[in-house]
């Protein structure tokens, strides 16, 4: 049964420590994104959105609960296999754009690529840059880039692999309104053309039209 | 593979360009104060026994009848500083007992300087000490009579050829040729003495342990008195050394490990999305390696070519060599420094959890 879902949470629970105080992040979460299904997080800053994408994604561990991605149980997998296996599965794009600043926008997209010993990672990077409208610029570095086009880099870098999840943690959060669009757009475009399955956690309405399922949080909660 | 690992290290190497200067710059700095103040300071060590010595500076002496099997059994004994072979014999100098010594013809330790005259370079010559000829009036030219202490012979004639110094630690045992002793004591009967000078670190009854050990006859006596105050200040010394090396050691681990926190820190979130997308802990840690390893080779390199030229302008002595033998030694406890912290600073990184690393402050 859990097979038939890309990704799948069952009764995750998380608790932080603030000082000496508890405070509940997650609250007996279930959740399932499917292959090709583009889901997307909404809620108000700090209803726990970011910590439930790092809990699904392999990052943080739950207190309670299991997280199975394509029928295998992630937590029970030791650091070196879990770490392969993101590499394998998962793609990720987040709020910064985080690309290595030293290298080219071809050589950061390459990286997965390599991580997973693929024969062909300058064709592949390429043609995922081209893809996204950098087909002109693999060989600038970020600093020479714009923010759109930075985001556009890590997009790239996030689906160059074909993963089966992407994980995306507010990706226009630190773009205007123009480039926001373009992005979303792509990360639809592209999660479709891969039928990927892909989690989206956002505050921002404006883009849900775009998503296949919208899910609501608030205080640790699935609404 | 490589070529990601390369990148991820030119990633390393060039994401803080002045703090990665900085790091050069103080490995270099605390690798040639460490080089130059241990080699000063040994040498230091060294001077300060030398001056604790009189002008008989061994510890041990060991009759024998000697031949290159036994002196090498000697010489590898664990302790020894100084050998040599030495002819000498017992005579009787006026009213006094004295001991004549056969000039050393091998590298001495005895500090044999002349105040006057040259010196004895035939059977019948001899030098004498200062206070031998002040004591008796005796001048350059004079013809003294010696007589052997150790057999019934006539008195026999000697010229002085020279006056040794009165200076501390000049040697105050009259000196003649070898030919000169045997017209004292014939040639059979002349016993060469080994005279042997320890370290300054080694216990002098365990090195007398060793000696009898060797067995072959030999008769040792040991010279006790001067020895444990020159080990004395010489583990004062060594204390010294070891505290002011330490201290640099400490100094040095510490500021690499600052320099290296923040540049770790300044790609902490880079770090993050690396683990996020599955780079494996230990490829993160080996272009860390690779970089201590780099900033420590250049400083080896240049302290190499530079240090020699900087110990002459600071007025060092040391020798070339020496120098250099000491910065061969030293590098391998540097670069162990270097590693440990880099070691220390990555694990803090890398078994830091992902999302911890996205945060802004940690």
């Amino acid at each position: 049964m859990e097979q038939a879902n890309a990704v799948m949470g069952k009764g995750i629970s998380r608790t932080f420590l603030m000082g000496e105080t508890p405070v509940r992040a997650l609250h007996q979460i279930n959740i399932t994104v499917d292959a090709g299904e583009l889901v997307m997080l909404l809620g108000p800053s700090g209803s726990g959105k970011t910590t439930l994408l790092y809990t699904l994604s392999g990052l943080e561990k739950p207190d309670q609960g299991e997280v199975w991605v394509d029928g295998v149980s992630i937590y029970t997998l030791n650091d070196w296999k879990l770490s392969k296996f993101r590499s394998q599965c998962f793609g990720f794009v987040f709020q910064s754009f985080n690309l290595l600043p030293t290298l080219s926008a071809l050589e950061n997209v390459q990286i997965p690529l390599r991580l997973l010993g693929s024969k062909q990672p300058v064709k592949q990077a390429t043609e995922i840059l081209t893809r996204v409208g950098l087909g002109e610029r693999i060989h600038h570095k970020p600093g020479q880039l714009s923010g759109g086009e930075q985001q556009r880099v890590a997009v790239a870098r996030a689906l160059v692999a074909k993963p089966r999840i992407v994980f995306a943690d507010e990706p226009t959060g630190n773009l205007d309104s123009h480039t926001s669009q373009e992005i979303m757009a792509l990360i639809r475009e592209l999660v479709s053309e891969n039928n990927s399955a892909c989690l989206m956690v956002t505050h921002n309405q404006e883009f849900s039209s775009l998503a296949d399922r919208i899910l609501h949080m608030r205080d640790g909660e699935l609404l | 593979m490589m070529s990601l690992m390369l990148r991820l290290f030119q990633w390393n190497m060039l994401r803080s360009r002045v703090q990665l200067v900085i790091m050069a710059l103080a490995v270099l700095g605390s690798l040639s104060s460490y080089v130059l103040l241990g080699t000063a300071l040994s040498e230091m060590s060294v001077q300060v026994m030398d001056a604790m010595r009189s002008e008989w500076p061994y510890d041990f002496e060991v009759q024998g009848w000697f031949d290159q099997d036994l002196e090498d059994q000697i010489t590898t004994l664990p302790g020894l500083n100084h050998i040599e072979i030495v002819t000498m014999t017992d005579i009787f100098f006026y009213s006094e007992s004295l001991r004549l010594l056969a000039i050393p013809e091998q590298e001495t330790a005895l500090v044999m300087e002349l105040q006057e005259g040259t010196m004895a370079s035939t059977a019948d010559e001899i030098v004498i000490p200062a206070a031998l000829a002040q004591g008796y009036g005796i001048r350059v030219g004079d013809v003294i009579s010696i007589q052997s202490s150790k057999t019934v012979n006539q008195p026999v004639p000697f010229t002085v050829s020279g006056i040794l110094s009165g200076k501390k630690g000049v040697l105050l045992h009259p000196l003649s040729s070898y030919e000169g002793l045997t017209r004292l004591v014939s040639a059979d009967r002349l016993t060469p003495s080994a005279l042997l000078q320890l370290d300054g670190r080694t216990n002098l009854l365990s090195f007398q342990k060793n000696l009898e050990n060797i067995g072959r006859g030999l008769v040792i006596k040991a010279i006790a008195e001067e020895y444990s105050d020159a080990q004395a200040n010489l583990t004062l010394s060594d204390s010294l050394v070891t505290g002011l090396r330490g201290l640099i050691l400490a100094i040095t681990a510490l500021s690499l490990a600052v320099l290296l926190y923040m540049t770790q820190r300044s790609g902490s979130y880079q770090v993050g999305v690396l683990r996020a997308i599955g780079l494996p802990r230990p490829w993160l840690l080996l272009p860390a390696f690779m970089q201590t390893l780099l900033i420590f080779i250049f400083g080896y390199g240049t302290a190499y070519l530079s240090l020699p030229a900087i110990a002459t302008a600071i007025g060092l002595e040391s020798n070339r060599v020496a120098l250099l033998q000491h910065l061969s030694g030293d590098i391998w406890i540097f670069l162990g420094v270097g590693l440990f912290s880099t070691l220390v600073v990555q694990i803090q990184f890398l078994f830091t959890s992902v999302p911890r690393l996205f945060k802004e402050a940690w």
